[in-house]
């Protein structure tokens, strides 16, 4: 059992936990709003609308999936007989070569287009013209947007997607936005009259140039099938509760060469009652854990970690967010490691991701700890929800070498607008100056970017245009056009029903407008900032064609092609339960 | 305003819990940069668009060959993926690794720039980005087509910039602040496909407590659990569970074992009252082809109270009704030590039986996994209380409440 050696010197004074009403009242109407998870119990006509056009839009997917050259004829159940459809792959067209991927764009087709142009069966034949039918197509509509023209007809917006193969062996993917109108029928029946389309892009990309190796790398049976193999789905009732229960999966990894043999090594963070894996790369690529035998198979929770030469000797130290302590584990030079601090925060928030830079130039690496929510979820609730500002504080420490860390973050000038839901964070110097600045995610609310003045900190995310008031989950920088400045990439939630429900002219009609473009801009997706060489950036998301990125955790930039422009990976997902039916 | 929001995000949170997903079935998206200020998105077409609650991702070029695969962590099983890399084939980079004695160590937040093709690369060395992850501190740089390199500069941490000559693509060097480059040697070990399979969910669990739990004596009256100097064995079970059955029948078979293994049975039927007759009349089909002297033990209405409110206490998760089967491993001290949900090994039974009921297991060696705990977190006794409160039993609750020090 190792002791917590040192206790933050100088603990923030946070604000009073939040008090939430009443329990038993706050669960009367918990139990009220979960009846609601189903649209048909909802009294929103238009989620109901949503519903069952999405289902008419299932169908579809379903008879897509399905090989075989029927594929356009059987699909016309969707469509009125009188529907049109516009142009929507005009011969006029923006093509793209990067490297070995083809990319065709296709823009607008009008509503004027659409009346003059081919019926539902040719234009289908024409969209799904470089699929072979001998493969089955993956569809899916997201529905993004509902409105009630009358009581026998409705609009959606409908974000297309669909992969499939050529007949020469090449993936191929559909990206769209469109417009459906829709029709009830007498007899109560659905049907498309009209198709629309913002947009599309066509993918065409050779097949294997991502290759799940992960079995190849990890053959040790001992360390896969009782542990890696599950998620916390599966460990969610298998393992005692004491502490934080595995369940939300936030836990990192960090890359880096920990036995100084010029091949980069993998610590992995797991939840309560896994032990952490340090996966050492054999010569051979594939890996041993030797995290037991190297002293860092740490079993509670632990969640941002980083790889990193704390103490300048050459070698790379651990650190571990392990619920609100920062445990700084010394490397000896050989992958084997000696706990040394456990930077304990004064209030039980978990940290969750770490960042590490040297702010104040005195040559060692300090460490910027995010806090995201003040007990847990749904007991920490954010207030308010576009905006909140009763999250736990974040914490800088300054690495005095010998002397250990010190909490500097008041000191430093970061106790600003320090109590947000925080998820992650980034030093870079963006500004050119010498000097790191920092640019925090937080989720239900406004980002950070403190620039770092010769060790004092200002947060300018307002006048630089990176407040991006979200639900931010991490950040990532490159110069995406090579112009020399860094640009700066925000994942955020992307949210089909938020964007659904938001939009409506009922939805929060007695609420201020900024409260409500707040709400609006919750769930509208990931954010590009192009930096504009003079400090300020401009947000390019719409014309980047960067909202989609779903359920966007840490998304981060990272040249896939090797042509020198970096590309974005998200992970995604939030909760995906044993019961499949998605809220 | 934004008391509805407050609730609905605390609603979520129920319906995660009573085991809902939440913007859960999303697949990673992978968005490619088009050069042109636009992105195209191509998550399907790359194959990355894996069904996992995906959260962090690490960039490194783990097989030397030139090109960035990847670490995935996921929320859901597997949690960890590795994915090679071979879109880079064919284009030309060039890899550097930083070392800056004059600053921090690892030149954390240097940043490299590389002119190739007349087109200005660079590159940031991060510790720390995205969301809770950490990339190589191997810089990897595509340069396209490009076969030769004009400049490449470094700018450390503390902002003063060495320009750096003679280097050429396709290859890796080791720069050291001050000092000349050294070539990193090529190695290019193709790891084999094997794709990662996905979560399968398992019948059976071994719940090893992490801080062993007492049982107040009313609730070991419940389960029938008597003074031993040995273990006892808790088997819950019922007329209409096969699975039991067939666990008893193996149990009784080896009788022998469990007498060496000083563990003692206690079959603790759970049907009530309406369907004891039917447990009767298994009992000694049973005991016919097995013979035994244990008795069969019914259990009353507290004791799947009882059962209900211990697993949900040790799994904080709702329990509806009592998966049988179900085994308590006790130590001779009284404390609840294992829980078995679904069948159960009989080997890792009284293996388990040896460790845990006799002496005091160290702790970093109780557990299902072997590692070490950071915090010593005590048992939520509080929350063991409302529960036993919640299922009217008031004797183990005012136990719990004495122990605690409460009135």
């Amino acid at each position: 059992m190792v002791t917590v050696w040192f206790v933050l010197a100088a603990p923030i004074a946070l604000a009073d936990d939040d008090k939430p009403a009443a329990i038993a009242e706050r669960e009367a109407v918990i139990d009220a709003l979960t009846t609601k998870a189903d649209p048909n119990a909802d009294d929103w006509t238009t989620e109901i609308l949503a519903d069952k056009a999405g289902n008419q839009l299932k169908k579809l997917g379903k008879i897509w999936a399905e090989a075989g050259a029927k594929r356009v004829e059987e699909s016309l159940f969707l469509f009125a007989p009188d529907t049109k459809i516009g142009d929507i792959r005009p011969e006029t067209n923006e093509t793209k070569q990067i490297g070995n991927i083809t990319v065709y764009r296709y823009g607008t087709s009008t509503a004027s287009e659409a009346a003059s142009a081919g019926d539902a069966r040719s234009s289908l034949t024409t969209l799904l013209k470089n699929f072979s039918p001998a493969k089955p197509i993956r569809a899916k509509f997201k529905t993004v947007g509902v409105r009630e023209v009358d009581a026998k007809h409705f609009e959606i917006d409908v974000i297309y997607q669909a992969v499939g193969q050529h007949t020469d062996g090449r993936n191929v993917q559909h990206t769209g936005d469109w417009t459906l109108a829709w029709k009830k029928t007498d007899d109560g029946d659905l049907k498309v009259t009209f198709l629309i389309q913002q947009r599309l892009d066509e993918v065409l990309m050779p097949p294997n140039q991502f290759v799940d190796c992960t079995r190849g790398v990890i053959k040790d049976d001992n360390i896969w099938s009782p542990q890696l193999a599950h998620g916390c789905e599966y460990w969610f009732g298998r393992i005692d509760a004491v502490g934080e229960i595995n369940f939300m999966g936030h836990n990192g990894i960090a890359v880096g060469d920990v036995n100084g043999d010029g091949l980069d090594d993998i610590y992995v963070a797991q939840g309560t009652g896994l032990p952490n894996k340090l996966l050492i790369q054999q010569p051979d690529g594939t890996v041993k854990d030797t995290a037991l035998q190297a002293g860092v198979a740490w079993l509670d929770d632990t969640k941002g970690v980083l790889l990193v030469d704390i103490d300048n000797d050459g070698d790379q130290d651990l650190l571990c967010a392990i619920g609100p302590t920062i445990v700084l584990c010394e490397n000896d030079g050989s992958g084997e490691f000696r706990p040394r601090r456990g930077m304990r925060a004064s209030t039980p928030a978990s940290f969750y991701s770490l960042a590490a830079a040297d702010y104040d130039g005195d040559g060692d690496l300090d460490i910027y700890g995010c806090r995201y929510v003040k007990l847990s979820y749904g007991v920490s609730v954010p207030v308010p929800f576009q905006d909140a500002n009763n999250g736990p504080a974040n914490h800088l420490l300054r690495n005095d070498g010998k002397r250990g860390f010190a909490d500097v973050t008041r000191e430093v000038g970061l106790h600003i607008n320090n109590a947000r839901f925080s998820l992650a964070a980034t030093w870079v110097d963006y500004d050119e100056d010498g000097d790191p600045d920092l640019y925090v995610t937080n989720d239900f609310g406004r980002n950070n970017f403190y620039r770092n003045d010769g060790g004092k900190f200002v947060d300018i995310a307002a006048e630089a245009g990176v407040e991006d008031q979200a639900a931010g989950m991490g950040a990532s920088w490159a110069d995406i056009d090579l112009d020399g400045d860094l640009d700066l990439y925000v994942s955020n939630m992307f949210s089909s029903a938020g964007r659904r429900i938001a939009y409506q002219s009922r939805f929060l009609p007695e609420g201020s407008s900024p409260v409500r473009s707040g709400v609006q801009r919750h769930s509208l997706g990931n954010s590009l900032f192009v930096n504009n060489g003079d400090g300020i950036f401009e947000d390019r998301s719409e014309r980047a064609q960067v909202r989609l990125g779903r359920w966007a955790w840490g998304a981060r930039f990272t040249d896939l092609n090797n042509d020198g422009y970096e590309d974005v990976v998200v992970p995604n997902g939030f909760l995906t339960n044993l019961y499949k039916d998605d809220l | 305003m934004g008391e509805g929001y407050v609730n609905g995000w605390a609603a979520t949170t129920k319906l995660m819990a009573a085991g809902k997903s939440w913007s859960g079935n999303e697949r990673n998206c992978v968005q490619l940069n088009c050069g042109d200020g636009t992105f195209v998105d191509i998550s399907a077409a790359t194959g990355l668009d894996f069904l996992d609650d995906g959260r962090a991702v690490a960039s490194v070029d783990w097989d030397g060959d030139g090109d960035l695969d990847m670490w995935l962590k996921n929320r859901t099983g597997p949690q960890l993926r590795f994915i090679r890399n071979e879109g880079g084939k064919g284009r030309s980079f060039m890899a550097l690794e930083l070392e800056d004695r004059r600053g921090n160590r690892d030149g954390i937040g240097a940043r490299v720039r590389v002119i190739a093709d007349d087109k200005p690369y660079s590159r940031v060395l991060f510790a720390g980005d995205g969301y809770l992850s950490q990339s190589s501190k191997r810089l990897v740089i595509g340069l396209a087509d490009a076969k030769k390199i004009q400049e490449v500069t470094v700018t450390w941490p503390d902002g003063k910039t060495d320009s750096i000559d003679g280097l050429e693509v396709n290859k890796a060097y080791r720069v050291e602040r001050g000092k000349p480059v050294e070539i990193i040697p090529p190695r290019n070990v193709p790891t084999i496909r094997a794709r990662a399979p996905e979560d399968q969910p398992g019948p059976a669990a071994r719940l090893v407590l992490k801080v062993p739990l007492p049982l107040a004596p009313s609730l070991r009256r419940t389960l029938e659990i008597s003074e031993t100097s040995g273990p006892t064995l808790v088997s819950l079970w019922a007329h209409w569970c096969k699975p039991c059955h067939l666990e008893l029948r193996e149990f009784l078979r080896r009788t022998k074992d469990f007498d060496k293994a000083g563990l003692w049975l206690v079959p603790l039927n759970i049907d009530g009252p309406s369907h004891q007759g039917d447990a009767e009349t298994l009992w000694r089909d049973i005991t016919s082809e097995v013979p035994t002297e244990i008795e069969l033990q019914f259990g009353v209405q507290q004791t799947t109270a009882a059962v209900a409110a211990l697993l949900e206490h040790v799994r904080e998760k709702p329990v509806d009704s009592i998966p049988l089967p179900v085994n308590l491993l006790i130590s001779p001290d009284g404390q609840l030590q294992i829980i078995y949900l679904g069948p159960v090994d009989v080997d890792d039974l009284l293996r388990d039986a040896t460790t845990y009921g006799r002496n005091a297991v160290q702790a970093s060696k109780r557990f299902q996994f072997e590692g070490r705990w950071y915090f010593r977190v005590p048992r939520d006794i509080e929350g063991l209380i409302e529960l036993l409160k919640a299922a009217e039993l008031d004797d183990a609750a005012a136990f719990y409440e004495n122990a605690v020090g409460k009135p």
